[in-house]
């Protein structure tokens, strides 16, 4: 006859043993899920998940991938910049990066100046990136507003004050005087919409949704919860495994042990 | 029942194998975390080449004579149309910016005629391939030269797992030295 305790002992081990299997059937799901997609996410940039774009408007909709309702614009001698957070167009190219704010266009007799708070982007009539300006480069921060003084020289305004840029844009000096300023446009509607839908185009790319996918945030809040559920059940598992297998370990070093010594 | 579990040294290495893994990652973790930085501001790596007293900034255009090359040693257009740099008694500093896998990996150059006297990474934004900060690495490149095939005078030993970016601060030395070559022969033009 067993021992009552050792039974007892027996029985709870059990219970694990039967907890065990069927969470890791359970989880078994989850981790397939997370395993293939972690697998495309580690590759991400080779299987070209983030330039592959969700394009389906049913899957848009659902998934509620919506433009802002609003652009900022600006415009100088027939060259228009459109801003509709994070993309910022130049004419009818998109320029490359993710922008917040843009503060200003302006065309020289050769160049055309892009203004974002933090940098000055110089393109060629073309529309060929010929430099990018930043602090480190000697660019007063934090630009409010660009615009051309009496002289044709960018000048720029700053918490700081007002700066004129000499012939390159490579030194800039402090300067009081008046400028004829850009100043933020309306966008025309169909235009805006045109944009708008360009945006929603590339809003949602591959990569974000196997992203949603593997934190579950693809269902929303309740599909956070279920991979954090996921994820508990997983930390369960490995736990559980841990113990079952340090106590098989010990029982089988024992069993040795006491054969040994017999 | 006191329950007496005698294991043996051995054992204990054994049992404590499960927690290689865990070690693992936590090393591979902590390589990357601290890989992405800014070593050195552009700025200050100017100020340091010319003891504090840099020149002022001047501009080189990538004309048509120049983009092609310039094209054939990065195996892409240059990102934009004009560079900026800084040049004193036969010395140039360039600050260059080149791709390794995904994000830009920012390098000052000193070029000393027509020789490559320093290399530094300045800021490293990529996961991986960061070991091409240490010096053991850029020193390499000390008193390289450029060849008529627009290649370095030198072998670069690469480092596994850095192949990429081994590569882009390969490709930019490169680029360091034809420029300096582009100002060194306009600046003896007549």
């Amino acid at each position: 006859m067993t021992h009552p305790s050792r039974h007892k002992r027996r029985k709870k081990w059990h219970s694990l043993y039967v907890w065990h299997r069927y969470i890791g059937l359970t989880a078994a799901l989850f981790v397939l899920l997370l395993a293939t997609t972690g697998l495309a996410l580690n590759h991400y940039t080779s299987l070209g998940l983030d330039k592959r774009f969700v394009t389906n408007q049913w899957l848009l909709d659902t998934l509620e991938i919506r433009p802002p309702d609003t652009a900022s614009s600006y415009q100088h001698q027939g060259h228009q910049t459109v801003l509709l957070e994070p993309l910022l167009w130049l004419d009818n190219r998109q320029l490359a990066g993710e922008y917040h704010s843009v503060t200003g266009l302006i065309r020289t007799d050769d160049m055309l100046i892009l203004a974002t708070p933090g940098e000055l982007q110089l393109f060629s009539i073309q529309g060929e990136l010929i430099d990018r300006l930043r602090s480190q480069d000697g660019l007063p921060n934090a630009i409010r507003r660009i615009g051309l003084s009496d002289q044709g020289r960018l000048v720029i305004e700053t918490p700081l004050g007002r700066f004129k840029a000499d012939r390159d844009m490579l030194k800039w000096q402090g300067w009081s005087g008046e400028a004829a300023w850009s100043t933020a446009v309306d966008i025309d509607p169909p235009r805006l919409q045109q944009l708008q839908q360009r945006w929603r185009n590339q809003a949602l790319s591959w990569g974000k949704i196997i992203l949603k996918l593997h934190t579950g945030r693809l269902f929303g809040n309740k599909g956070v919860l279920v991979m954090d559920g996921a994820a508990i059940l997983l930390v369960f598992l490995s736990i559980s495994g841990l113990w079952l297998w340090l106590r098989i370990m010990i029982r089988q070093r024992k069993h040795r042990k006491h054969r040994h010594h017999s | 029942m006191k329950a007496v579990i005698n294991i043996h040294t051995s054992d204990v290495g054994s049992s404590l194998l499960w927690l290689l893994p865990f070690v693992i990652l936590a090393l591979l973790f902590y390589g990357n975390v601290w890989a992405r930085g800014v070593y050195q501001e552009p700025d200050a790596f100017v100020q340091e080449a010319f003891d504090g007293k840099p020149p002022e900034a001047r501009l080189l255009w990538l004309t048509s004579g120049i983009r092609p090359k310039a094209k054939q040693i990065l195996g892409h257009e240059p990102a934009t149309r004009r560079v900026r740099y800084w040049t004193s008694n036969g010395r140039s500093v360039w600050i260059l910016d080149e791709i390794g896998k995904d994000q830009p990996i920012t390098t000052g150059f000193i070029v000393n005629q027509g020789k490559l006297e320093k290399v530094k990474i300045l800021v490293f934004r990529e996961s991986r391939g960061y070991e091409v900060r240490y010096p053991s690495f850029t020193d390499q490149f000390n008193q390289a030269g450029l060849t008529n095939n627009m290649g370095l005078d030198r072998n670069i030993d690469g480092i596994s797992g850095a192949t990429l970016s081994v590569r882009a601060v390969s490709k930019l030395s490169r680029l360091a030295l034809y420029y300096h070559a582009i100002i060194q022969k306009n600046n003896d033009a007549p």
